[in-house]
């Protein structure tokens, strides 16, 4: 039996945990093909939130972001046997993620509308962020909060799917360069360049927002 | 606290916000429940048969090398045969002559033209002696068709099947195709004829190697001399680009002086000036 490390040797899998990570899930992968079914729950209940993450922010609607994921569960489950370990289940899993999404931009393309979630203020990165861009308090904070929100929506959605992707899996879900290639199946060289040109976007687009 | 003392806010810090848009804690039972549902409606849910092939074929990608090499072998040992079959041509066989001319087709067309148009004017080669054809489907189709023609009319006897033009060549006069009737010859008879092989041209087989090879090389100062004569064709060319252009702007400059000189004349005690 060849080895799951030997076999993700061709995996581009950045750090040590995260080749530790591949492994334990290219373990369940194999129960799972071998019939245990119930093991892919743990897959599920490990990654549900990171891949609902994902298509939330590329869609920004919940309904449609949580049957997405949901879909992207199913395939994967339904493709499970032949998942080799070329790669990552981790990277597989958020390939389909992501192309079901991008598909489904397409497909509504004119017909998109915004259902948000709420931008946790109390959370300490939040709180720091939004403390340093304004002194508001109470309703007026939650407003204000509410508004850069929208505004980060609608500079987000100006750009391209690609851009909003990579902006989202780098910035967002905190991908190395090489994962989000892998995701993509694009070069990194690309990566770097949509990311960049991304970000030159928001930069205009948000300039009120940035404090030098 | 006094917004100058605060910290800067970059792109990548209200990007950080957004991680914190987090559905909340109810929204995940939800989720697991109507999961669940999918997940047993794909089981149970029957898949159609032409999903199962990517799942035979990775079953067969373990045995892919000795396939590919099974494969390739065969199809070696074809294109050798089928090689072998084409350079060695294969002798044809006597019932290949005899069933190549049998069906005659005769036209009322043919039978309605002159007497005096002899047909084996078109006819090189002779088929056999054959005195006159008087076919019954002729008359039939004629009458059928209702043409005015005599179904009583024969062909002539100076038109035998002897004398049979090219389809070609009946086919020019456009007439073979709307009215042709056709007159098998019965084949047995057709092959007691010896007239048959003695009429047929026979093609006289060149041997291939009749062809000295020698004849068909270039010798070697041949083809130097011709790339020599191609560099000095395409080096003169080059030259005589520039000299054209000189003699054409030379032509330009000729033209607009004469231009010039048509449009100021001077007669008399007046001077003209044309715009």
């Amino acid at each position: 039996m060849i080895g799951a490390s030997k076999i993700l040797g061709k995996a581009l899998v950045a750090s040590p945990e995260r080749r530790q990570e591949a492994d334990a899930d290219f373990e369940i992968v194999r129960s799972v093909q071998a019939g245990d079914v119930a093991a892919f729950d743990g897959l599920v209940a490990k990654y549900r939130e990171r891949v609902f993450g994902i298509v939330y922010h590329l869609t920004s609607n919940r309904e449609d972001a949580a049957d997405l994921t949901q879909d992207a569960f199913i395939k994967a489950f339904q493709s499970i046997h032949r998942f080799g370990g070329q790669s990552s289940f981790f990277t597989w899993l958020y390939r389909i993620a992501v192309n079901s999404a991008l598909s489904h931009l397409r497909k509504a393309r004119l017909r998109s509308f915004f259902s948000l979630e709420r931008i946790d203020s109390e959370e300490p990165v939040a709180k720091e962020i939004i403390d340093a861009l304004t002194d508001k308090c109470g309703a007026d904070r939650d407003t204000y909060v509410h508004e850069l929100q929208e505004k980060l929506n609608d500079a987000l959605h100006k750009l391209s799917t690609k851009h909003r992707t990579v902006v989202t899996l780098f910035e967002i879900d905190g991908l190395s360069h090489q994962e989000i290639a892998d995701v993509m199946d694009c070069s990194v060289g690309t990566v770097r360049s949509r990311l960049h040109y991304a970000k030159q976007l928001l930069q205009s687009e948000l300039q009120p927002y940035i404090r030098r | 606290m006094k917004p100058e003392n605060k910290r800067p806010v970059t792109i990548e810090d209200l990007l950080r916000l957004k991680r914190t848009e987090r559905p909340p804690a109810e929204f995940w039972s939800e989720f697991e429940r109507q999961l669940r549902a999918k997940q047993l409606a794909a089981l149970v849910e029957k898949r159609p048969w032409w999903q199962s092939f990517p799942v035979m074929l990775s079953g067969l990608s373990r045995h892919r090398v000795p396939f590919g090499a099974a494969a390739a072998f065969a199809l070696t040992i074809l294109v050798v045969r089928e090689y072998r079959s084409t350079s060695v041509p294969a002798a044809q066989p006597a019932e290949a002559f005899a069933t190549q001319d049998i069906v005659l087709p005769v036209s009322q067309s043919v039978a309605a033209l002159p007497a005096e148009i002899s047909l084996g004017a078109f006819a090189p080669t002779a088929v056999s002696a054959v005195p006159e054809i008087q076919h019954p489907a002729t008359a039939a189709f004629v009458a059928a068709t209702e043409l005015p023609l005599n179904p009583a009319v024969t062909v002539p006897a100076s038109i035998s099947v002897d004398s049979k033009p090219p389809a070609s060549a009946l086919a020019a006069m456009g007439t073979v195709g709307s009215l042709r009737a056709p007159s098998s010859l019965d084949g047995s008879n057709f092959l007691a004829s010896p007239a048959i092989f003695d009429a047929r041209p026979v093609v006289a087989s060149v041997p291939r190697n009749a062809i000295d090879p020698l004849r068909l090389m270039n010798p070697p100062g041949e083809s130097r001399r011709a790339r020599f004569l191609t560099a000095m064709v395409s080096s003169a060319s080059v030259e005589a680009q520039p000299r054209t252009s000189e003699r054409a702007a030379n032509r330009i400059a000729e033209e607009r002086l004469y231009d010039q000189v048509s449009r100021f004349g001077a007669r008399g005690d007046r001077l003209q000036v044309k715009f």
